[in-house]
């Protein structure tokens, strides 16, 4: 586990800031997944 | 070579630092629907219902406010979802109304009470004073559909073990793509946005006097037809067995579905709406839709002595009058389990109007006609 962490997170930068970066990169990757959704308004789900 | 695997690797490792933070933050999400599942509203309809209804609510307003109608007739709003918006044909009941009544048609779609009120909250923030109210719903309304649970039985909310074991790569990666937060809520999300966005959009139109530019024309008159999804005239017998499968998923014909406890929210919701509209001086008739004779059969009698409890409770003994529809039309009258076809819409229509003359006090001067009272 800690061998797949170490080559993981770079040596450059701290583990925390990595991963923040990370987060952020995949938060924005799914809004724009989520938002890119062409729904009709009057889309209606009965059942 | 080595170079090109050393690029290689660094590359592997952002790819598999993004996987993980993906992970983390699928299981994040997935844990807030589990602590707060409604925090990001379920949507079964688009957010176009709503923004439909509040411009028709407007478009009255300044209709009355400028004096282009008279108040000389009674004016009577739909309030409903689905189930009313395809079956009441505003023109026959203008024809049964006569020149009694003004029909302003104020249904959306969806799959609670609470969204029925929420789409036509315009109408109590605003100047109209109807002088009946028909409240169209269904007994199977108070019980508020959920997002997909991981996990749950029947839904797309984990990976199915079932084709991993029977080697179903196929559907095993379609239930795990499904199984993901942002791909089930990703309508919601998208939804949540769009609605917040509209409604910006129509502050800024109304701040800026903007929103009178579409006076005349007539996909904007507030008096139009409701809205109707084009659906087939009778359902087929799948159709028919997906509709009842749909509704048992949402646990509807459970009679502990029912318990005051869980319907407590939407009994509320439907108490303040009477109440809100009775203050502004509306009779309220609750008419309980058309259900094809499978639905019925599948319903529990908890169901509608629910309703009926939430209107006695807070209303009795003024509870308001309840128009039971729910074997009115024949099965030859639906498009599906729960919405009617033009045959239906016909039945509906005539009964939805007879009542509304009948809660019509004759001689009565129309709310819209008389100074409205200060507050």
């Amino acid at each position: 586990m800690t061998g797949l962490r170490d080559w993981l997170v770079p040596a450059e930068m701290p583990a925390w800031r990595y991963a923040l970066r990370l987060t952020v990169v995949v938060a924005e990757l799914l809004a724009a997944y989520c938002l890119a959704g062409q729904n009709s308004p009057f889309f209606y789900q009965a059942f | 070579m080595g170079d090109f695997l050393r690029r290689l690797g660094l590359v592997c490792r952002v790819a598999g630092g993004l996987l993980v933070a993906l992970l983390l933050l699928n299981l994040l999400l997935q844990a807030t629907t589990r602590i707060a599942p409604a925090w990001l509203p379920y949507r079964l309809a688009g957010t176009g219902f709503r923004q439909d209804i509040v411009q028709r609510i407007e478009a009255a307003e300044a209709q009355y406010r400028d004096g282009r109608i008279a108040g000389d007739r009674a004016l009577c709003v739909l309030i409903g979802l689905s189930g009313l918006r395809e079956a009441a044909d505003l023109k026959a009941m203008s024809a049964a109304t006569g020149s009694r009544c003004r029909y302003l048609g104020l249904s959306g779609a969806g799959g609670a009470i609470d969204t029925m009120v929420d789409q036509t909250s315009r109408l109590l923030q605003g100047s109209l004073r109807p002088d009946v109210a028909v409240i169209g719903l269904a007994e199977y309304l108070l019980v508020k559909p959920l997002p997909p649970q991981p996990g749950a039985q029947g839904d797309t909310g984990s990976p199915s073990p079932g084709a991993a074991r029977r080697r179903d790569w196929r559907q095993w990666a379609r239930s795990t793509r499904d199984a993901l937060w942002f791909v089930a809520r990703r309508r919601d999300v998208s939804g949540a946005v769009e609605s917040l966005l509209l409604d910006a959009k129509q502050t800024m139109l109304r701040t800026l006097g903007a929103d009178r530019a579409a006076e005349l024309n007539p996909t904007t008159d507030p008096w139009r037809e409701m809205i109707r999804l084009e659906l087939p005239p009778h359902p087929s017998e799948a159709a028919l067995r997906e509709g009842i499968a749909g509704y048992e998923a949402r646990r509807l014909y459970e009679p502990r579905s029912y318990e005051p406890q869980r319907i407590d929210e939407q009994a509320k919701a439907l108490a303040g709406l009477v109440t809100a509209l009775r203050q502004r001086g509306a009779v309220v008739i609750v008419a309980i839709m058309p259900e094809h004779s499978r639905l019925r059969a599948r319903l529990p009698d908890a169901a509608m002595q629910a309703l009926r409890r939430s209107l006695d409770a807070p209303f009795a003994p003024e509870t308001p009058r309840l128009l039971d529809l729910r074997d009115a039309v024949p099965d030859s009258g639906f498009t599906n389990i729960s919405h009617v076809n033009a045959e239906g819409r016909a039945i509906v229509s005539q009964r939805l109007a007879a009542a509304v003359a009948e809660a019509l006090a004759p001689g009565a001067a129309p709310l819209m006609s008389q100074p409205r009272p200060s507050r």
